[in-house]
């Protein structure tokens, strides 16, 4: 038993303890938060706030709001290139969220290219200009600043006036990028009310084939087109068919329908390209040999006569192209372009035997052949008697026009050198580019004025002055006038799709301000709808052609229209206008070199390809996809999201010629010319000939370059452009970066 | 809906290799259509998200002999043992039984990408950035389909929310099944050579079905036994002969 001290002792010991404040240990808080966390897991508290801080993460101002609202439809067409295709837009509340062909279209065949389908999204490109600017200086370097229309306008209206006097030393000049447009006739108009003003067609803005056989057939009315639907063989040098030519809706239905149509195409080319990889034979040339393969075709149909009888008696020149093609042997010219001489008299045989038609193409990049290799090709159709035939290439009637132009169209290269003043380059793109070097050696040899309408910053605007922000695709009533190579003349509207933003400028209407302040009279339209309405008046009053539904589903000639707003409303419901004219007559003296001269022609012994010396630079480029400007964003799917595109300032070169230079494929490269160097990355392509380097001229690595400079030139800065206005070919060196 | 669900579809693809001239307007409808953001700065082709993604593939002879075709790579809808419904551990991927779909359930998704690396075709992407259109542009995107943020995978789902278009176009016309012109893809409709025939391998009458069994068509990796429902079709025997590796450039 315990004492009575020992019980007092224990009870005052519990006593002092129970008087201690609490005293909580480490292990007894660890304990207590573990408890804590592990119980919590079994209450729905944390579930309910990891599900509510997800939701809540989701209404951040960065989150994409969706367009809600009613759902219409509007057919309208593309502008992005003289293409031209019909559009079916899903709108909602009024946004366009998805556009689409409409298949029953008969000229675009419900086809839209990659560029169409985004098309809608490039009026809020990150380089989109939406007001006037003002470089202070000359040169990319200079800063961009803010201006107004009529700031720009009383700018130039003493040179305008002093262009006028006639003692301008230098004189003014538009260039217009997609001509045929009642735009374009409004153009030619201004131009002409000043001594020598001059109204030119940038390189790719029309047909190369057709441009020059116009010059053979000495005819300067009506248009050319090619009969594709009835031809059975196309040679094609090099025309992108399945990869934005013309319309492509038109080429790429008939190369699918080759089994029913009979359609053999032929392509010649350096590369494997897209339309190489779906042609039934690609004869893979030597760049640069092209005229000695056309003459040797030539050469092998006059000697075995497989030409027209008549090509004889009406083609004055016939006997010069007869001694000319002579020296072209296909055994000579098979060592120099590299195609069997077998397969030459194989091509001309089966050009000579089918309705055909032989065609070159501008590449969107390395522009037109030069002009005598253009001609000797255009000279083909002439020799097979293609001309006005079924199946070939015809000549029919413009879009009806009051013919109320004064100037001449020339080409950008027929300009003369240092002979604009004052250059006005129009905002509709051909979907082409060129080297700024052409453009500049047109301009005066103080650099000119030069006055840009255009919708982006793109890298044309480094030789700009003055910057005028034109209406983006789909913002603005535009019009769809004749697609190059088209069969029949045809009319329609692009309907907007957007909103015009206030700050653009209507093209008509900076005319009528340039007209304003130089003391001009009006120059007859104050808006684009104006000259539009003008146009569907013209039609109404020829009483040609007939106007089809947005869906194809009827046709109504306008000949049974009662009035001109029946047509008017027709178009501005998504209808197009189609020529039912008969073809004109063709100017039966053609000639087959119409100004060149044999001797240009004694090349058959060109050199061998080098493939560790000089190599041959040659600019590769995609309609449209030329400039970042032109690419909508998310067209980053096919450039840097994938392989399926290459970028620009990549060159692909075949992998022995990479290996030869003690290169490897991903190397960085430097590129030499005369005009200067860069560097760029290679990738090896066996599908490029070797010898060359296959530059490709495409959007920068991403959409979002600094405004206030443009993006460098290029590849197409290093290009030498010839007198003829070509630039496919510049020999170039390379060597390690 | 009910007799809808009820129906048992198995909707695939045949596409035809050398009818496709890769274009890409495929890739660029598919991310319209699908809400899919542009490119981020530093986005490579890696990192990119494209549902369906054209691959260019060469027979790696020399020149002139070199041949190439463009393959149009996107999520084959497996069949069989589907390799990402098995490895996600959030059942954010489910197959719908009523039409052989493979779906992508984002919200449920938590990023592990386990699905990235059992995708034996390479057909999942991964959202390394939040979506970011310029500025404007997103009032033109497609209402039907909300956009993923940063952190989940997602992948070609046959543009679901056409396929929700069309049967609500069907209950609303009273009829039990989708007509078959109603619900096409944004890849099909758009591509300009036709290449690409869409529809229900479960009707044999359907035009896919019929060319599902043609001669010359195959699948790609076989031996894994995963039934895509994409069907392939080419005439040149290298092409076919690709069948059992994926085409990776």
């Amino acid at each position: 038993m315990q004492n009575a001290t020992e019980t007092t002792a224990v009870l005052i010991a519990i006593s002092e303890r129970e008087k201690r404040p609490m005293n909580i240990t480490r292990r007894e808080l660890l304990t207590f938060a573990g408890g804590s966390i592990l119980g919590a897991l079994f209450t729905p508290i944390p579930w309910k706030l990891l599900d509510d801080s997800a939701i809540w993460t989701q209404n951040w101002s960065l989150i994409p709001r969706l367009p809600r609202g009613p759902e219409t439809f509007t057919f309208t067409g593309c502008t992005l290139c003289p293409g031209g295709c019909a559009v079916k837009a899903r709108r909602v509340n009024g946004h366009p969220v998805s556009l689409v062909g409409v298949a029953g279209h008969s000229l675009s065949n419900g086809i839209l290219c990659p560029m169409g389908i985004a098309g809608h999204h490039l009026a809020y490109h990150p380089l989109r200009l939406r007001r006037p600017f003002a470089f202070t200086g000359k040169g990319a370097d200079s800063p961009l600043v803010p201006s107004t229309l009529d700031e720009i306008a009383s700018n130039l209206a003493p040179m305008l006036k002093d262009i006028r006097s006639s003692s301008s030393k230098g004189t003014i000049a538009v260039l217009d990028q997609r001509p045929g447009r009642v735009l374009s006739d409004l153009y030619r108009k201004f131009v002409s009310n000043f001594p020598g003003g001059i109204y030119a067609v940038a390189p790719g803005s029309e047909d190369p084939t057709l441009t020059t056989l116009r010059a053979l057939c000495n005819t300067t009315e009506g248009t050319l087109g090619y009969d594709l639907e009835n031809t059975r063989v196309i040679l094609s040098f090099g025309a992108p068919l399945v990869d934005g030519w013309s319309t492509p809706g038109r080429t790429v239905k008939l190369l699918q329908n080759r089994n029913q149509n009979g359609l053999k195409l032929i392509q010649v080319e350096g590369v494997q390209s897209r339309t190489a990889l779906q042609a039934d034979t690609w004869l893979p040339i030597m760049p640069g040999t092209e005229a000695a393969l056309a003459l040797a075709i030539g050469g092998v149909i006059v000697r075995q006569n497989l030409f027209p009888a008549k090509i004889e008696k009406t083609s004055p020149d016939f006997h010069t192209y007869k001694t000319l093609v002579s020296k072209f042997e296909p055994e000579d010219v098979a060592a120099v372009c590299g195609i069997p001489s077998s397969v030459i008299s194989e091509t001309a045989h089966a050009l000579a035997s089918n309705p055909s038609v032989v065609m070159s193409g501008y590449d969107p990049a390395g522009g037109p052949l030069d002009s005598a290799t253009e001609t000797v090709i255009a000279g083909l159709n002439v020799l097979l008697g293609n001309i006005g035939r079924t199946g070939g290439i015809s000549l029919h009637p413009p879009i009806p026009s009051p013919g109320a132009t004064t100037s001449p169209a020339v080409g950008l290269a027929q300009v003369p050198d240092h002979s604009v003043r004052l250059l006005l380059i129009d905002g509709a793109e051909s979907g082409h580019t060129y080297p700024l070097s052409l453009l500049k050696r047109k301009l005066t040899a103080d650099g000119g004025t030069v006055v840009m309408l255009s919708p982006y910053l793109s890298s044309r605007s480094a030789l700009a002055d003055y910057l005028v922000p034109s209406p983006a695709a789909f913002e603005s009533l535009e019009e769809i006038s004749t697609p190059p190579g088209a069969r029949r003349s045809s009319f329609a509207l692009s309907l907007p799709l957007l909103k015009q933003p206030d700050t653009t400028v209507d093209p008509a209407t900076l005319l009528a301000k340039l007209a304003g302040a130089s003391g001009l009279p009006s120059v007859g339209a104050e808006t684009v709808e104006s000259c539009l309405r003008q146009r569907a008046h013209d039609i109404w009053l020829s009483k040609r052609g007939t106007l089809a539904t947005p869906t194809g589903s009827s046709q109504t000639p306008v000949m049974a229209m009662a009035s001109e707003e029946e047509l008017w409303k027709g178009l501005s419901e998504g209808g197009w206008w189609v020529d039912n004219m008969q073809d004109k007559q063709v100017n039966p003296r053609l000639t087959l070199l119409g100004l060149m001269t044999p001797d240009r022609y004694d090349k058959a012994s060109a050199p061998a390809l080098d493939t560790t010396g000089t190599l041959k630079l040659i600019p590769f480029g995609w309609r449209n996809a030329t400039m970042t400007a032109s690419v909508a964003p998310v067209l980053s799917k096919l450039f840097q999201e994938s392989h399926l595109r290459s970028l620009g300032g990549r060159v692909h070169i075949n992998p022995s010629t990479l290996a030869a230079n003690a290169l490897s494929d991903g190397a960085y490269v430097k590129i030499s010319t005369h005009s200067g160097n860069m560097t760029a990355q290679a990738v090896a392509d066996p599908s490029v000939i070797p010898g060359v380097i296959h530059a490709i001229v495409g959007p920068s690595p991403n959409n979002t370059a600094s405004k206030d400079r443009p993006e460098a030139e290029g590849i197409l800065g290093l290009c030498a452009v010839r007198d003829d206005g070509s630039w496919r070919i510049t020999e170039a060196t390379i060597a390690k970066a | 809906m009910e007799q809808t669900a009820q129906s048992k579809s198995r909707y695939g693809m045949v596409i035809d290799l050398d009818r496709c001239t890769g274009c890409g307007v495929c890739m660029v409808a598919c991310a319209v259509e699908n809400n899919v953001a542009p490119a981020e700065q530093k986005a490579t082709e890696r990192t990119g998200v494209t549902w369906l993604r054209v691959y260019p593939v060469s027979n790696g002879e020399g020149f002139p002999a070199n041949d190439s075709v463009f393959i149009p790579m996107t999520c084959q809808q497996c069949g069989n043992h589907t390799p990402c419904v098995s490895v996600c551990p959030q059942n954010a991927v489910e197959v719908d039984p009523s039409t052989g779909i493979v779906g992508q359930i984002p919200q449920r998704c938590l990023g592990c990408r386990y699905c990235m690396t059992a995708c034996p075709y390479h057909a999942r992407y991964f959202d390394w950035w939040d979506p970011q259109w310029p500025e404007g542009t997103e009032a033109l995107l497609n209402p039907d389909v909300a956009p993923r943020m940063r952190g989940v995978a997602e992948k070609c789902n046959f543009c679901h929310g056409r396929l929700h278009a069309a049967r609500t176009k069907a209950a609303a016309a009273g009829r039990k099944e989708i007509a078959a012109g109603d619900y096409v893809p944004a890849c099909v409709e758009s591509c300009p050579s036709r290449a690409i025939v869409f529809g229900d391998l479960a009707d044999e009458t359907n035009e896919v079905s019929r060319l599902s069994r043609s001669i010359n068509t195959f699948q790609f990796l076989p031996k894994l036994g995963t039934a895509p429902k994409i069907f392939y079709h080419s005439a040149k025997e290298w092409v076919r002969k690709m069948a059992d590796r994926a085409p990776l450039a």
